[in-house]
């Protein structure tokens, strides 16, 4: 595939007209690039033996040109990240490659690129077209390739996507932190029968005002999970988790209702998949102060409650959390901001604090520090004995669906108890501490929400020119 | 301009007009105050559409500390409607492709959408956020957005020379919005041209905050008035805020499809 395009572009820029083409193209554009360091403290060594130190580089180049009068557009965007320690954080991406076509009330988006839907601010739900960039950032993605053409309608805006191959979620390497106990082996990624790599998927997205005070959003997904289950990989001389995708179809909705410095929040999806149908909605509330005593500081509350019908096999840790959250706009020349959250789980008492503070140092230059705790680590079902949690593991509806599970777990199962004898499962600390292990090897839902707690903060200058 | 509509009022205006050099005495301060104001809408009435290129200069009491590069789209409202806006920021850097997107509304709080495009998210702004600094600079949101002449009562003051031997009408003018940072501006407008050369912002708690002038003003398409320079000073920080605005240019051609969501995300081309 990247041969064909390859050749077919040696082919146009040896016809002169094109090149004369390309030419003027790249004499109008304009290139900007970025670089940005950051450093990562872990407060502790990892439990892996991983280092308390990362540095990583970041670097990136934006291309833009438009002609036809500013009825075409092009942007290219390549981005680099170097990881000191994670091999597997460091990646190429093309985060953009797209050419706009502007019609009337009309726009045409061909190429590789990134797409935001949703109203929220801890979570984002319905947003469903980029894979997320999980070794590189919060709210990183992905750039992935599609056709989107977009509508500007009395009735709102519709946006059709056509979403050509499907990217898969990065993960960390066994060298990295923030990753699960069980490393996660990206290059053994199964797909269901329906899906795979060269998948084309289908997207569609109106929204609207309903009134001066309401915005609706609504929206269709029909493709590949973005986010995968794990299944254990049976090796237990070098046990690691495998992702496996499915196809899902979503249907999400979004409103927001804004009214002097309230806003209130919803996101909501319904979805089937192969393995299962589930809901799942984050609602919230947000005041925002604006100039506090007479201050240029804005002061914004959030309040977001969030809820998986999945509960504990929920991709993520967000299952049944309350978030809450403050924000500091300093309206400086610098931008000076600093938000503060926390995420709290009231059944297991799960509690995850955040700082972020940025400020622009000059014209070029920015800086950004974030601060993560884990409070308190939520244990699952802690409450139950060793006894009911096997009892669970047994009758849980996953080994009868693979039957090569159940009795890699069930003789794994046995051999222990011929080796420690049976006292071994009413053992409190280490009965629990095996039986974890064992859930997270058989059971095939998402163990990535059991990171390790990796307390951390992190120190990001970036130069731009 | 629903009042326009409105036939007693226009019953009213009529016989006004009869009654000739009678009514410019019988006009109160308020309805002088307002029909200056009146004046310097109708003056750039036909605008149409423009572009142009914003220079923010941001000092302290002693020296320049930053700038922020803008570049700007206007488009005056038809009929009914309010003028649209889209304004997008070339430098910082950091701050590049971020976009202002606003729809005046003439009887309601005006819509404003921001851009973020490292998130490639569009925040709708809350209507009280207003009186906040724009891009930290000595101009609010409410200063930059443009106002509509129903968004306030006014009363005329006095006549006064201004600068440049110019003479010019002296009206308070107060936000009916109570979002506002003010409780009242004063604004000198030329008696020829009815260009604001000059406003005094008093804050909530009544006090003088701020002083605008505009200066190097030209004429574009033998009709309508643009200052070269805008500058804020603020009396309470000492701080102020040079905005220069060059390369405008009219009858740019936009239309409505420039101004809505989409053209928000791709304002940076």
């Amino acid at each position: 595939m990247i041969r064909i395009t390859f050749a077919g572009l040696v082919a146009l820029l040896i016809s002169s007209p094109a090149f004369a083409f390309l030419e003027t193209f790249l004499e109008q554009g304009e290139w900007r690039g970025e670089t940005g360091v950051e450093y990562r403290y872990f407060k502790d060594p990892g439990e892996f033996g991983q280092s308390q130190h990362d540095v990583a580089l970041r670097l990136g180049a934006e291309y833009f040109t438009s002609w036809n009068d500013g009825d075409d557009l092009f942007t290219f965007y390549p981005y680099l990240i170097l990881d000191s320690e994670d091999s597997e954080r460091t990646h190429f991406d093309i985060r953009e490659a797209l050419w706009i076509h502007v019609g009337d009330s009309w726009e045409l988006r061909s190429g590789i690129t990134r797409v935001f839907w949703g109203k929220t601010e801890f979570i984002n739900l319905v947003d469903v077209i980029n894979q997320e960039d999980l070794v590189d950032d919060d709210d990183e993605k992905l750039g992935q390739p599609m056709i989107n053409l977009s509508l500007v309608h009395d009735w709102g805006l519709f946006d059709f996507y056509l979403l050509l191959g499907f990217r898969e979620q990065t993960f960390p390497g066994p060298d990295g932190r923030l990753r699960s106990p069980l490393p996660i082996d990206s290059d053994a990624a199964r797909y269901s029968s329906d899906t795979g790599q060269n998948d084309v998927d289908f997207a569609v997205r109106w929204q609207r005002p309903l009134n001066d005070y309401v915005d609706m959003a609504l929206s269709w997904f029909s493709g590949v999970d973005r986010d995968p289950w794990f299944s254990f990989n049976y090796d237990l001389s070098n046990p690691m988790l495998v992702p496996n995708y499915q196809h899902k179809d979503q249907l999400g909705l979004e409103l927001e209702y804004l009214y002097e410095g309230w806003a209130v929040k919803l996101e909501a999806v319904g979805a089937r998949s192969q393995r299962e149908d589930y809901w799942a909605a984050v609602a919230g509330v947000e005041y925002s102060f604006y100039g506090v005593f007479g201050s240029n500081i804005d002061i914004t509350s959030i309040t977001e409650f969030m809820r998986d019908s999945r509960d504990g096999s929920a991709p993520g840790y967000l299952e049944h959390d309350v978030g809450f959250g403050g924000r500091f706009n300093f309206n400086d020349e610098f931008d000076t901001s600093i938000l503060g959250g926390i995420l709290w789980d009231p059944d297991t008492e799960e509690k995850v604090v955040s700082v972020e503070f940025e400020r622009r140092i000059n014209a070029n230059l920015f800086l950004e520090i974030e601060a993560v705790s884990v409070l308190e680590r939520g244990r699952v079902e802690v409450d139950d004995t060793n006894a009911e949690i096997i009892a669970d593991l047994l009758s849980s509806p996953v080994f009868d669906e693979d039957a090569f599970a159940y009795n890699e777990v069930f003789d794994f199962l046995v051999g222990l108890l011929q080796e420690e004898g049976i006292d071994i499962i009413f053992d409190d600390q280490f009965g629990v501490d095996v039986l974890q292990q064992l859930q997270s090897m058989a059971d095939p839902s998402r163990k990535i929400s059991i990171i390790e707690s990796d307390d951390y903060i992190q120190a990001t200058l970036t130069f731009y020119y | 301009m629903k009042y326009m509509k409105n036939k007693k009022s226009f019953t009213a205006i009529a016989l006004l007009a009869l009654l000739g050099v009678a009514t410019a005495q019988a006009e109160t301060p308020e309805e002088k105050g307002y029909n200056i104001f009146k004046a310097a809408e109708d003056q750039d009435e036909g605008y149409g559409d423009s572009e142009s290129d914003m220079l923010m200069i941001l000092k302290n009491k002693q020296e320049a500390t930053s700038e922020r590069e803008m570049s700007t789209k206007n488009l005056e409202g038809k009929g009914e409607e309010g003028d649209k806006s889209l304004m997008v920021f070339l430098s910082p850097r950091d701050q590049a492709g971020t976009a202002l997107l606003t729809h005046q509304h003439k009887n309601r709080d005006d819509d404003q959408w921001l851009y973020l495009p490292a998130l490639k998210r569009v925040k709708k702004i809350a209507s009280s956020k207003k009186s906040g600094p724009f891009m930290g600079s000595e101009f609010s949101f409410e200063d930059i957005g443009g106002q509509s002449l129903e968004d306030y009562t006014y009363k005329y003051l006095r006549d006064e020379p201004c600068h440049d031997g110019l003479e010019c009408y002296v009206v308070e003018s107060y936000p009916k919005d109570e979002n506002s940072g003010y409780t009242r501006i004063v604004t000198w407008v030329d008696k020829e041209h009815y260009r604001t050369v000059k406003a005094e912002f008093y804050d909530r708690k009544k006090s003088h905050l701020k002083t605008m002038t505009a200066s190097g003003f030209k004429q574009y398409k033998d009709k309508f008035w643009r200052p070269e320079e805008l500058l804020m000073v603020n009396h309470q920080t000492g701080r102020s805020t040079v905005l220069k605005q060059t390369n405008i240019e009219f009858d740019t051609s936009l239309s409505d499809s420039d101004f809505n969501k989409n053209s928000l995300k791709r304002a940076r081309y």
